[in-house]
């Protein structure tokens, strides 16, 4: 920043310290506390998380509210890097991934790419199509039965394939797409470039804000999903992270466990420690890509949304 | 002599055609038989590999190729039916929830078993079953006249929930373990009044959600508590009928009391959310965290303090036993203290609490299983065997742990040898340390089996009295008018309970309302249903 715009900026707040109201004054205050405490009542959860996978679970009250644990011990990781459920499951939900979003931002850029354009033949009927797609599904035994039938049962690709064009994201990209103007692709044209130079010069590059937003939800997503996993893979040691995660947080939350027996509800209890260490092991690395992509997220979401 | 050689000859093979079919169901060779394969579906924490051990031993003893269906327990119906209509119902089904067996009998998927062939393969459950309450649980698997279930019993749950003091307050205060409803309220009041936890703020109460089954029980009902997590429709029998435990008088005349606490202030006004703010189920963090000092949840082994009863320890030494697993949380909070357990206060109507229910799930069979001699022969057979680690008899217990845990002494040893109780060794743990969880694989491959194991811990609770004196629901599963409705209904029972406690509904004047509000969200068929299974089937 150059010292002119520094003197600029800082006549600005000047100005604006003048201008200010004693009820706007006292409606920042009440923005900055308001919005601190939001924001710390989401951050504390994680952080309890944090704290209780960290703790030793022989010496700590675990049901206790507190800041940082006593007495600490790194224990519950020992614990849970020893699983081999879960460096398998990390393997498996790394693939998918980083291959179910690459499959789903090239199908799906080239689709709302071809949507977006005016002089595309019956473009109406395609979008209605896709949109279609989003208010009427098959339902979870056609699409059990789908995927059983085209031999996908415990393939990675039956946890890639049947997301990889998703009508919501696509539309968004659409969207965005629209809002580029027309004379790019022209000027670009008059110079002669041809469609797929014009593509991948001139439109990708402009459309990394949208592009690196739904990476991120398609990762997040893949990341996440467990419900397809459970259904099409069938052999531990292609299960995913989740299911793994799922199992060990879930085990005795809840009381129709008592059906076991005495030893065996003793025996099969997973510490609330474990748990937590669990959770952390699952959520910190997809954790890590927010704010790479934090940048793009806002400016994405937002000219997506906005031209239709 | 030729008649009498005759006839000995006819003895003799009589006698061996007699010996033989007894001595098969131990000695059957299976690697001489086909090789099948099975799909099966049963409780694990997490799912086994194709080489967990129990998997391996199984295929190999048995001859099998056991595909273990990875449904997790949570969505288990919905993975289920999934299943079932693609058309893999899968051979073996341990049914988490016995109200579905019903329902999946009427979609036509399930085979009827054979049961000569079970009695012959699968003695020990069969003669487990029988003996239990003159084998009254069969019929839980019947459905028309036709066997299609057989029944898992979790004996543990002939102990009724736990009725737990804070001792430290109740010493402090100079009280006893009360045994009446009314040395129970002065305890509450005492509780309340008298500051036992001595920070000089008064800030304690006698009782939150949990602990009003106490109240409830002395007025001879179990209307649940009102969390809405821990408790669906309790039916009792109440003069010789089948009633909804929430809408009987004795209910009606216990609300009473419970106002009159309530407004007394020795309820935790918190009690509408709950003794239990997440985590493990069983803890109850108000009575963890002193604010009141009784309660009734989770299962006596939970409370159990440590050096309750004494274990056999890996030296052969007596040693006192640990913490139960919500005793152990109270004692990280307050190290000094300790609980008690007591029996629920005697009340107008006599006095009782909650008992879990003993019927724990139903193992039902795709038609192929039962339908296929060979594999039902063989699904049989594997089911005993792997049920063998609930049995008594020392032969096939030893066995049982020879073959799975492996060498005696170093991987398993007695905790009781004459009552045959076995446990695993800090080795076994060492050696195999993902075993409770992981890849060790599942070991309920058959139902679980009414034989109380006479463990130290359930000798304990036997000698404290907490077999007698439980509140049984009179439907161990849910029928499907229940199933249906039971949701609505239970939800709208726990709102009126707090309105009725708070005082913001009136008991006498409001109680037509309740009932009317109930019936109209389904509970009238819920107990027309109940009425007719129990004429139909148990008023014999």
């Amino acid at each position: 920043m150059s010292n002119t715009t520094k003197t600029l900026a800082r006549e600005h707040d000047h100005a604006r310290k003048i201008k200010r109201t004693i009820g706007e004054h006292f409606f920042d205050k009440f923005n900055f506390i308001f919005l601190g405490l939001l924001g710390l009542s989401m951050l504390y959860p994680f952080w309890y998380e944090l704290a209780l996978s960290l703790a030793d679970a022989d010496k700590v009250a675990l049901s206790k509210v507190y800041i940082w644990p006593e007495a600490m011990s790194l224990e519950s990781y020992k614990n849970v890097c020893s699983d081999i459920n879960i460096w398998n499951g990390y393997k498996w939900t790394i693939i998918r991934t980083v291959v179910g979003t690459l499959v789903a931002l090239i199908l799906g850029f080239h689709f709302a790419y071809v949507l977006s354009k005016k002089y595309f033949p019956n473009r109406k009927f395609w979008t209605g199509i896709l949109v279609f797609t989003m208010f009427f599904s098959g339902g979870m035994v056609p699409e059990y039965l789908l995927i059983r039938d085209l031999g996908l049962m415990n393939n990675i690709f039956a946890l890639i394939l049947p997301g990889a064009i998703s009508a919501y994201n696509i539309t968004i990209m659409r969207n965005f797409l629209m809002s580029l103007p027309d004379s790019l692709e022209e000027s670009a044209r008059i110079d002669g470039a041809n469609d797929i130079i014009i593509l991948y010069k001139i439109i990708v590059p402009l459309s990394m804000p949208i592009l690196a937003t739904v990476a991120l939800w398609t990762a997040v997503g893949h990341w996440n999903a467990w419900f397809d996993a459970m259904l099409y893979i069938r052999s531990s040691d292609k299960q995913v992270l989740a299911i793994t995660l799922r199992r060990i947080v879930l085990v005795g939350t809840n009381a129709s466990t008592t059906s076991l027996s005495g030893e065996q509800m003793t025996t099969n209890m997973t510490s609330e420690t474990v748990k937590a260490a669990t959770i952390m092991v699952a959520t910190i690395p997809i954790l890590c890509v927010y704010p790479f992509v934090q940048k793009y997220f806002v400016k994405g979401v937002l000219v997506g949304s906005v031209k239709g | 002599m030729r008649k009498i050689l005759a006839l000995a000859l006819a003895i003799a093979l009589l006698l061996t055609a007699l010996v033989i079919p007894m001595a098969s169901a131990e000695e059957t060779d299976w690697s001489t038989k086909n090789k099948l394969k099975i799909t099966w579906t049963t409780y694990f924490t997490s799912l086994p590999t194709e080489d967990s051990h129990f998997i391996k031993f199984v295929e190999d003893k048995f001859n099998v190729d056991i595909d273990m269906l990875p449904i997790d327990d949570s969505t288990f119906n919905e993975v289920l039916n999934t299943y079932i209509m693609a058309g893999e119902t899968p051979d073996v089904i341990r049914l988490k929830d016995p109200g579905q067996f019903l329902s999946y009998v009427d979609s036509g998927e399930l085979g009827v078993i054979d049961m000569d062939v079970l009695r012959a393969q699968a003695p020990s459950i069969v003669n487990a079953i029988d003996a239990f309450k003159d084998g009254s649980f069969w019929d839980y698997g019947v459905v028309d006249g036709e066997p299609y279930g057989i029944p898992a019993v979790a004996p543990g749950n002939i102990y009724h929930l736990p009725v737990v003091y804070n001792q430290t307050w109740l010493d402090k205060l100079g009280l006893k373990v009360p045994t009446t409803l009314d040395e129970f309220h002065d305890v509450l009041v005492a509780f309340t009044k008298q500051d036992p936890d001595g920070n000089g703020v008064n800030d304690t109460y006698g009782l939150s959600s949990d602990g009003l089954r106490a109240l409830w029980g002395a007025y001879g009902v179990n209307p649940g508590a009102c969390d809405g997590r821990t408790d669906h429709s309790y039916f009792q029998l109440i003069d010789g009928k089948p009633a909804y435990a929430a809408t009987t008088e004795q209910y009606k005349e216990a609300l009473k009391v419970a106002h009159q606490w309530y407004e007394e202030g020795i309820i935790d006004p918190e009690f509408i959310t709950g003794e239990n703010t997440g985590g493990y189920w069983a803890i109850s963090h108000s009575i963890v965290n002193h604010r009141i000092g009784m309660t009734v949840r989770g299962n006596y082994y939970h409370w159990v303090m440590p050096g309750a009863y004494q274990l056999i320890d890996e030296q052969g030494n007596l040693a006192d036993c640990d913490a139960g697993a919500v005793a152990k949380e109270f004692l990280a909070v307050n190290p000094d203290e300790a609980v008690v357990l007591g029996q629920p206060p005697v009340g107008p109507y006599g006095s009782g609490v909650k008992s879990w229910n003993l019927l724990a799930q139903i193992y039902c069979f795709s038609k192929d299983a039962t339908e296929n001699p060979e594999k039902w022969e063989r699904i049989c057979a594997i089911m005993e065997y792997m049920d063998h680690q609930y049995v008594t008899d020392r032969d096939l217990y030893v066995d049982y742990y020879e073959s799975l845990y492996g060498e005696y002494g170093k991987y398993w040893m007695w905790e009781d040898e004459e009552a045959c109780v076995a446990r695993t060794t800090t080795k076994f743990d060492e050696d195999y340390p993902q075993a409770s969880t992981d890849v060790w694989g599942p070991t309920q491959w058959g139902p679980t089996l009414p034989i109380l194991l006479p463990t130290k811990g359930n000798q304990w609770a036997t000698s404290i009295g907490y077999e007698e004196g439980g509140i049984v629901n009179l439907m161990q599963f849910s029928l499907p008018a229940v199933a249906e409705n039971q949701n609505n209904v239970t939800h709208l029972k726990d709102t009126w309970m707090i309105d009725f406690i708070t005082g913001a509904k009136d008991v006498d004047a409001d109680w037509d309302a309740y009932v009317n509000e109930l019936n109209a969200a389904g509970l009238n068929k819920m107990v027309k249903e109940v009425e007719e299974w129990y004429t139909s089937t148990q008023a014999k």
